[in-house]
């Protein structure tokens, strides 16, 4: 049951599963209260923060919407350049 | 009932859940929308649409039926249940009694389908092995519960409605 991408892979059905057994490997998360952490589905919130973090670091202009186009990159680097040439007229 | 009938439209009379019912539909609609939408019996659930899933199973002349596969107009005179046939809240089926207490639904989309496809594995086979249960359920995806509860739902269900019938079971 090997499958090479996420858009039509196959799906274990009731007679592919193997016995499933459960057991606790207790690593307390040194960021969560009394060591939680959230584990099971994975959240998609991280990406886009990140690569927004990243397009600030990399720019000096910071975005905190998506999507991100390269027109908005344009307009807000454009606008900049313009104050900043106000500023030494 | 919910759309206005047009010249394209078939009567079809059917039994549903042991009574007669008749829509005006177009005869290439799919079984599972005369359910839910004609019919009001949102039960039964649309997975994949394409007959992988089993979420939408439902029984016609005691067979196990994908109901997104199936046009209206095959069902004409045929005898269909549905979830909403097996129990009802305060009186559940003794299948939908064992999946509430093993934890055999979680997300609960493919439940109905489950539901469906153990009554008829129940019907065909009482005392099913774990081999056999596996080999009903096949059909019906799940993707929250890795099958196991499910399965001990089955084998609940199979020991709850032998104590009712009194009938005996070895093992």
């Amino acid at each position: 049951m090997a499958n090479n991408q996420m858009t039509n892979y196959i799906m274990p059905t009731a007679e592919d599963v193997p016995p499933i057994h459960i057991y606790f490997e207790e690593i307390p998360c040194r960021f969560g209260g009394c060591g939680a952490k959230g584990i099971g589905e994975l959240p998609h919130d991280g990406p886009a923060p990140a690569i927004l973090n990243g397009i600030r670091d990399a720019i000096g202009v910071g975005f905190n919407t998506i999507p991100l186009l390269p027109e908005d990159l344009f307009e807000q680097l454009s606008a900049q350049e313009s104050k900043a040439e106000a500023a030494t007229v | 009932m919910s759309e206005r009938r047009t010249r394209h439209d078939l009567r079809i009379s059917f039994i549903v859940n042991g009574e007669e019912r008749r829509v005006e539909a177009p005869p290439m609609k799919r079984l599972l929308d005369v359910l839910r939408e004609d019919l009001h019996l949102t039960g039964t659930k649309e997975g994949c649409g394409e007959g992988e899933c089993g979420s939408c199973s439902v029984r016609m002349n005691g067979e196990l039926v994908n109901s997104c596969l199936v046009p209206v107009l095959q069902a004409e005179g045929a005898a269909i249940e549905t979830v909403e046939g097996l129990g009802k809240a305060g009186k559940l089926h003794p299948i939908q009694e064992a999946f509430l207490a093993c934890g055999g639904a979680q997300c609960g989309i493919c439940t109905p389908g489950m539901l469906m496809a153990t009554a008829q594995l129940l019907a065909i086979n009482p005392h099913p092995t774990i081999g056999e249960i596996r080999e009903g359920l096949a059909g019906n995806l799940c993707r929250c519960t890795g099958f196991k509860r499910i399965f001990d739902s089955v084998a609940a269900a199979v020991c709850e409605m032998d104590s009712r019938t009194g009938g005996a079971h070895a093992g």
